[in-house]
């Protein structure tokens, strides 16, 4: 897998690099700030590209509109958006047009440099990665308000999961269950929830995470 | 003495003298008959006497010229060829002292005008107590006079110089304040002249007089004009009104103003407001006891009434007065502006605070938190307890960022009030309905204001809260929330321009924020 960081960081973008390196990565360019990063996209055509969502120079959102540029010029590149903070609404732009080869994975994740590969791999084969904290601190709210009281804790497991944009096999993997087990949970929490059970994995995710309390906007 | 009483207290007196004299004109030498008219003369003379001493300068002038008016009728009446006896020796007596009329009628002055007529007096009337017509060689065709008394030629001469002298003196003393020498020397000639010469006559100097009224009339009419129109700008002022409005009405310059000099700010106008130079209009100054009290702006052809002098007590106090105020409200303006750029700069602060801990605190934690993984892989006899170093370096990293969002929101930041709106409903769990949110961006003071007010109603279960942008305002509502809220955040709001109402189950706030 072929690699480009844009971090404006120096410790932080090396340990990426690091973390990556140590995994079999390879970061092919290291970049600063929004320009550089689609220049070297353009150039260099690698398989995902990693990028803060602050970058030089308002150190705003640099990152999510580098992003988008990025998935409407270059699909075959998938985009890993990586963030300091856990803010749903910084996903809810980026799955409205689309949850395919995107990623949004809160930088602590650094440090679990398993779980950073894993989403890596997850994007550039075409999933959407949505990181568990983001998800729980959705689902917290809804279980609360009795949202989900109709759904077992085995289903809001799983549905937690798919909001996560785990495939049916990702999630067997993860429960330790067959593939069929979590096909006929995930039909029954859709009918449950009253959700229309899109067919492919990545419209699916945009549905739980839009249940769930994320607001579609469109993208900025 | 009022105006008015002094107007009716003239016209009271001189139409008592007026009837009897009239009915002179047609009578015969009689004794009791000139007696009347010398009766008459004397209340005019005491009446206009009276009234100089107190009443007010335009009920004085109309009396004076009223008077010399009569006078003059009763000399044109006294010079005819058959005229009475009576006649003759009253126009005699009247024409030295309609000269002193006319001069009081329009000299400036309670004591000028008294010294006129008192110079009249003595040159007319008194000296026709003791001047016989008979014995004058000067007299031509003269009889012997009857209101003389007590003749004494010599007296009689030495009085009519005396009385001419003071009369001269008191045009001297009114026209000497006008800062008109040339004109004064020449009309205290004239009056001197007149009445000294031997040849001159009675008649000639009524002329005198006439010719010294009109020369002082020239000067005297425009400056009562002006005086009257000051004396009603003052009186205005006095009532109330303000000095900028009066001065546009009188002058009809709508492009006058009046403005303020302050120690330090320069000049400001009435509501407080820096007044920078406008072209094309000149500046008048006003000044009380020697200080500059206000600056008229006005267009160049217009010229001001002098209004130092008209201005009484009443008026100067309530200049003074326009001044202090736009003073105050130029204070208060500055204060409004520093307070707003308190809450700018704290709101500044914030930011930059928030993103000092993102790049260097995080930054160094997540750094500290690799290292520790790398050497927990090298060191696999020591993973456990680098392990648990490592979950504390992922505890601390929650930690800052809990408080990097308390300090300034992400959202707020990077995204603006909308978004950050709806993480805050979102994560408060309450079922908070959002009704509207701006879609744009707004001034950053303007965003970490609005969001705290909407922060607070939703920490209050508000039911539903929204935010919209009209008219250059953003308008926040908040609805159902718990009621009880002090603080600082009216205070914040004020600082901003906006207004607040947080009192209530509902809560409401307008905050400016431009276009």
């Amino acid at each position: 897998m072929r690699a480009v960081i844009a971090e404006d960081q120096l410790l932080t973008r090396e340990g990426i690099a690091r973390v990556l390196a140590a995994a079999g990565v390879e970061v092919i360019a290291q970049v600063g700030d929004a320009q550089a990063l689609v220049r070297t996209v353009a150039l260099e055509h690698p398989d995902v590209a990693v990028v803060d969502i602050r970058l030089p120079p308002t150190h705003t959102d640099e990152g999510l509109r580098a992003a988008d540029r990025i998935r409407s010029q270059f699909p075959a590149t998938a985009v890993m958006i990586l963030s300091q903070y856990v803010e749903a609404e910084y996903v809810a732009p980026l799955i409205t047009s689309g949850a395919v080869r995107i990623g949004y994975l809160l930088k602590d994740r650094v440090l679990e440099p398993a779980t950073l590969v894993d989403g890596l791999r997850r994007v550039v084969a075409g999933e959407c990665v949505i990181d568990p904290a983001l998800v729980a601190e959705l689902i917290a709210p809804r279980a609360a308000s009795g949202a989900l009281s109709g759904l077992s804790e085995r289903e809001t497991e799983v549905l937690s999961l798919i909001a996560e944009g785990l495939t049916n096999a990702g999630i067997a993997a993860r429960l330790g269950l067959s593939e069929r087990t979590i096909e006929v949970h995930a039909q029954r929490i859709f009918t449950k929830l009253g959700l229309s059970h899109g067919e492919h994995v990545n419209r699916r995710v945009v549905s739980a995470l839009v249940f769930l309390g994320l607001r579609a906007t469109p993208p900025c | 003495m009022t105006d008015g009483a002094s107007r009716r207290a003239a016209t009271v007196v001189l139409a008592t003298a007026l009837l009897p004299v009239l009915a002179s004109l047609w009578t015969t030498d009689d004794p009791g008959h000139a007696l009347t008219v010398a009766a008459a003369v004397a209340c005019v003379v005491v009446g206009t006497l009276a009234m100089a001493l107190a009443g007010s300068a335009w009920a004085v002038r109309g009396a004076c010229l009223m008077t010399t008016g009569l006078l003059v009728a009763v000399v044109a009446a006294g010079s005819l060829p058959g005229a009475s006896l009576a006649m003759r020796d009253l126009a005699i007596g009247a024409a030295p002292f309609a000269l002193a009329t006319a001069a009081a009628a329009v000299l400036e002055g309670r004591w000028p005008r008294v010294a006129a007529l008192a110079g009249g007096v003595l040159a007319g009337p008194a000296r026709s107590l003791v001047h016989d017509p008979f014995t004058d060689p000067r007299c031509a065709g003269c009889a012997h006079g009857v209101l003389a008394m007590w003749p004494d030629p010599a007296l009689a001469t030495g009085l009519k110089a005396l009385g001419a002298v003071v009369v001269a003196a008191a045009l001297v003393m009114a026209l000497v304040r006008r800062h008109e020498p040339l004109e004064t020397v020449v009309l205290a000639g004239c009056v001197a002249t007149f009445a000294t010469w031997p040849g001159a006559g009675d008649a000639a100097l009524v002329v005198g007089a006439l010719a010294a009224s009109t020369c002082v009339g020239r000067h005297a009419l425009p400056a009562a004009r002006r005086s009257r129109r000051v004396n009603r700008l003052a009186r205005a002022l006095g009532d109330g009104a303000t000095l900028a409005h009066m001065l546009r009405e009188d002058l009809g310059d709508n492009r006058l103003r009046v403005v303020y000099p302050t120690a330090g700010m320069g000049l400001i106008d009435t509501a407080g407001r820096r007044a920078d130079a406008v072209e094309g209009l000149t500046s008048t100054e006003l000044t009380e006891g020697g200080r500059v009290v206000a600056v008229v702006q006005h267009s160049p052809g217009v010229a001001l009434p002098d209004l130092a002098d008209a201005l009484d007590g009443a008026a100067r106090m309530r200049l003074v007065n326009e001044q202090l105020t736009a003073q105050l409200a130029a204070r208060v303006v500055e204060l409004d502006r520093s307070r707003g750029l308190v809450v700018q700069l704290a709101t500044a602060d914030r930011r930059n605070a928030e993103r000092d801990v993102h790049d260097g605190v995080q930054q160094q934690l997540l750094a500290l938190g690799l290292e520790l993984r790398l050497a927990a892989d090298r060191h696999p006899g020591a993973a456990p307890s680098l392990e648990a170093a490592t979950a504390e370096v992922g505890r601390a990293l929650d930690e800052v960022r809990e408080i990097s969002h308390g300090v300034y929101p992400p959202l707020l930041s990077s995204r603006g009030l909308g978004p950050a709106v709806e993480g805050l409903v979102r994560r408060h769990c309450g079922g908070t309905e959002i009704r509207a949110l701006p879609s744009g961006r707004l001034d950053d003071s303007v965003e970490r204001a609005a969001y705290a007010v909407l922060a607070e109603a939703v920490d209050r279960d508000a039911q539903s809260v929204a935010a919209t942008v009209t008219d250059g305002e953003l308008h926040l509502r908040a609805e159902g929330a718990r009621p009880g809220l002090d603080g600082i955040l009216p205070d914040l709001v004020a600082a901003l321009g906006g207004q607040t109402d947080l009192s209530g189950p509902v809560m409401t706030a307008a905050i400016p924020c431009g276009p």
